[in-house]
């Protein structure tokens, strides 16, 4: 090691500030040495006594990084501080997790499987108050931007906010100003909204109501006094739940089910188990905690972290197992004419995740005993694919031409899919028994439920069928979807890049670079079957990018994507 | 002559304000220039002075910036912000309040 490196190198053992400082102060100091030899040979000296002077001049190198520590703060006690305090945290934190994990579930069963046996109060319907109309980020990720639920905006002034406005959540509760910017009706938003869509409202005056058949909706806590669905709830159960309140998801889904105007099956009896995936063993409760703040630690500090995902860490889909069970149980109980015919779990599982194997081995027993379970992975338990569609918020529901698959994420349409109606729905809310929300963009959380009610109503018309011949039907019946106004690839791959990016800057932050880059290559090889090639991080970026937006624009594009069309569905499997 | 460490001390805040009030400049080129305008009065360690310099940057006085210059390494410059022409302006006066209050004193006839 040259005498110039050996000087660097006492520097910066010397030091006591965050790396990223120490770097700064070390390539500062070396260009200061430089140039000041370089002056001296220009004088005459050679480079080697040049060199030797100039760090003479500079000082010992203990001394000048004292003098330097102290002018950038003293950042490794600081740290080593923070992480004594932050450990201790984690424990405390770890500990009462794991005690509400073992005490903050709840069970309430109904003795005699019928009955409702509790009523989670309303949800809140004062939440904290907006000073200004959140604005529309484009280029976030998040979905839900500008929530305008229960807020009270008579005092705004959101004339020239209309692109804002049309990415909007809302409620009944919502309190408008008097001056709305033309396009944004949200009473119209509603009254669309409400619709099923796909011209389910013949039907349902043709007596296809779902009346006769029930459907059971394993979800979150619901506001089971709704008008929606009240008269028609016969069960409600709490199975492992730990919210205390009652959910926007159950009551939005158990609506589109079978809510009386805005549901595909309106007339169906409901049969309702409110329940959780969250693990109740202490340890994975303590570990995710724990891992999620360590994580956290180490991100600041640059180093890579294993662990910090708190979300699967925390799953066991042994309890979506049990709840579907459970159902299965009460199914066994119900006269013949009124057993339950599907079940509707917002959930999806995959190999290797915890309770994987229980969840699917519940399906199996519902597939013997002629249940359908509807869940969002209903690739992995029937081979079957659906997505949802979009639909601009005055657009005619009823009309199949006004909607579009969503392209952005989703299955690849090149597979069979069925298509359902999913954005711009307006359901019950779970602040009151006759609210409404109105949500401009869905998930499949609001296309299972859709699936589900469609399925009671195939029971109605034909008790015999099952869940391929409906499938089936479905799909020999449905229409493919307007080949117009695909995005570009422009566009496409936008949308691909802010999406892969935000979630390598989160991922970076939760896991350490190393461990990001690691998997860049993992999924590389996922996505196209071969070895990641020996390139930079930003090459290989740009290669996943490119394969993504391919993959969407196939998604979009894809022939085989059939939206479904209740009527003629209907009428073929009645005919069967 | 050579300057009395304690009098150097006060006073190269304010000289290396003083100099980057005129231009951006990286450690060494300041150090040149308090030599050679003090006629090498101001022959400050040369160490010494970016522990002054860091100090400055974290009370927002200045602002570092690395350039990069052919064939050699980056530099950091440092700019002086608005927050920075304002802490001159302080010292400055507070400086010729000073010298005035000595030289009134010095240049005294007690006779």
């Amino acid at each position: 090691m040259s005498d110039l490196e050996e000087y660097l190198r006492q520097l910066r053992d010397a030091l006591d500030v965050t790396s990223a400082r120490a770097e700064v102060i070390v390539a500062e100091t070396r260009c200061h040495l430089e140039a000041r030899a370089a002056e001296l040979q220009q004088a005459g000296e050679n480079r080697a006594d040049a060199l030797q002077r100039a760090m003479r001049e500079f000082g010992d190198p203990k001394a000048t990084a004292r003098a330097l520590t102290r002018a950038n703060g003293r950042h490794r006690t600081y740290r080593r501080l923070l992480q004594a305090a932050l450990a201790l945290c984690c424990l405390v934190l770890a500990a009462g997790a794991s005690l509400y994990s073992l005490y903050g579930f709840r069970t309430n069963l109904t003795g005699g499987g019928a009955g409702v046996a509790s009523t989670p109060p309303a949800e809140r319907a004062s939440p904290w108050p907006l000073a200004e109309l959140p604005s529309y980020d484009a280029t976030s990720l998040s979905p839900h931007q500008v929530r305008l639920q229960c807020q009270d905006l008579r005092e705004f002034d959101v004339s020239d906010r209309l692109a804002d406005l049309l990415q909007a959540s809302f409620d009944s509760r919502t309190q408008w100003p008097e001056e709305l910017p033309e396009g944004f009706d949200p009473a119209r938003f509603v009254e669309l909204g409400k619709n099923p869509g796909l011209g389910l409202r013949a039907l349902h005056a043709q007596g296809i109501t779902g009346r006769g058949v029930s459907l059971a909706i394993i979800d979150m806590p619901l506001l089971v006094d709704h008008v929606e669905y009240a008269d028609r709830l016969r069960l409600y159960e709490e199975l492992h739940v730990l919210e205390r309140r009652a959910s926007m998801h159950g009551v939005a889904v158990a609506s589109i089910a079978a809510g009386r105007t805005v549901g595909v099956a309106p007339e169906a009896d409901v049969y309702y188990v409110a329940a959780t995936w969250l693990t109740s063993n202490p340890v994975p409760w303590a570990r995710a905690l724990s891992g999620l703040l360590l994580a956290r630690v180490n991100s600041r500090h640059g180093r890579p972290s294993a662990g910090g995902d708190i979300g699967w860490e925390m799953v066991d889909f042994t309890w979506a197992a049990r709840t579907i069970e459970r159902v299965l149980d009460l199914n066994r109980d119900l006269p013949a004419a009124r057993k339950i015919r599907v079940i509707c779990i917002e959930v999806g599982w995959s190999p290797g995740q915890r309770g994987y194997e229980a969840a699917m081995a519940a399906v199996e027993r519902a597939k013997r005993e002629g249940v359908f379970v509807i869940s969002s992975c209903l690739h992995e338990t029937h081979g079957l694919w659906f997505h949802g569609l979009a639909r601009e918020p005055l657009d005619d529901a009823d009309d199949p031409d006004s909607y579009y698959p969503v392209a952005a994420w989703g299955p690849n349409l090149a597979e069979p899919t069925l298509l359902l109606p999913m954005d711009s729905r307006a359901t019950a809310a779970p602040t009151g028994e006759g609210d409404y929300a109105f949500y401009p963009q869905g998930g499949w959380s609001w296309v299972t439920p859709y699936l589900a009610g469609l399925y009671a109503l195939a029971c109605q018309v034909n008790p015999e069928v099952t869940p391929e011949v409906f499938w089936e039907t479905a799909l020999a019946t449905g229409t493919p979807p307007a080949p117009s106004a695909p995005p570009s690839r422009e566009e496409v791959r936008a949308q691909m890049e802010r999406r892969f990016d935000t979630s390598i800057a989160e991922a970076n932050e939760r896991e350490g670079e190393e461990e990001v880059a690691r998997k860049l290559k993992l999924r590389y090889e996922q996505l196209t079957g071969e070895s990641a090639p020996e390139v930079s991080d930003a090459a290989l970026r740009e290669r996943l990018i490119d394969r993504m937006t391919d993959d969407a624009i196939t998604r979009a594009a894809g022939g085989q994507g059939k939206i479904v069309n209740p009527a003629a569905l209907i009428e073929a499997l009645r005919r069967r | 002559m050579k300057a009395d460490p304690q009098l150097v001390k006060g006073t190269v805040r304010l000289l290396a304000l003083r100099l980057l009030a005129k231009e951006p400049m990286y450690g060494y080129q300041i150090i040149q220039h308090l030599r050679g305008q003090s006629e090498g009065y101001f022959r400050l360690g040369e160490g010494a002075l970016y522990p002054l310099l860091h100090e400055l940057e974290h009370q927002g006085f200045v602002r570092p910036e690395w350039q990069d210059q052919e064939n050699r390494p980056k530099r950091r410059y440092y700019h002086l912000t608005a927050k920075g022409k304002k802490e001159l302006a302080r010292r400055l006066a507070a400086w010729q309040g000073f010298t005035r209050a000595v030289d009134s004193v010095l240049e005294a006839r007690y006779v």
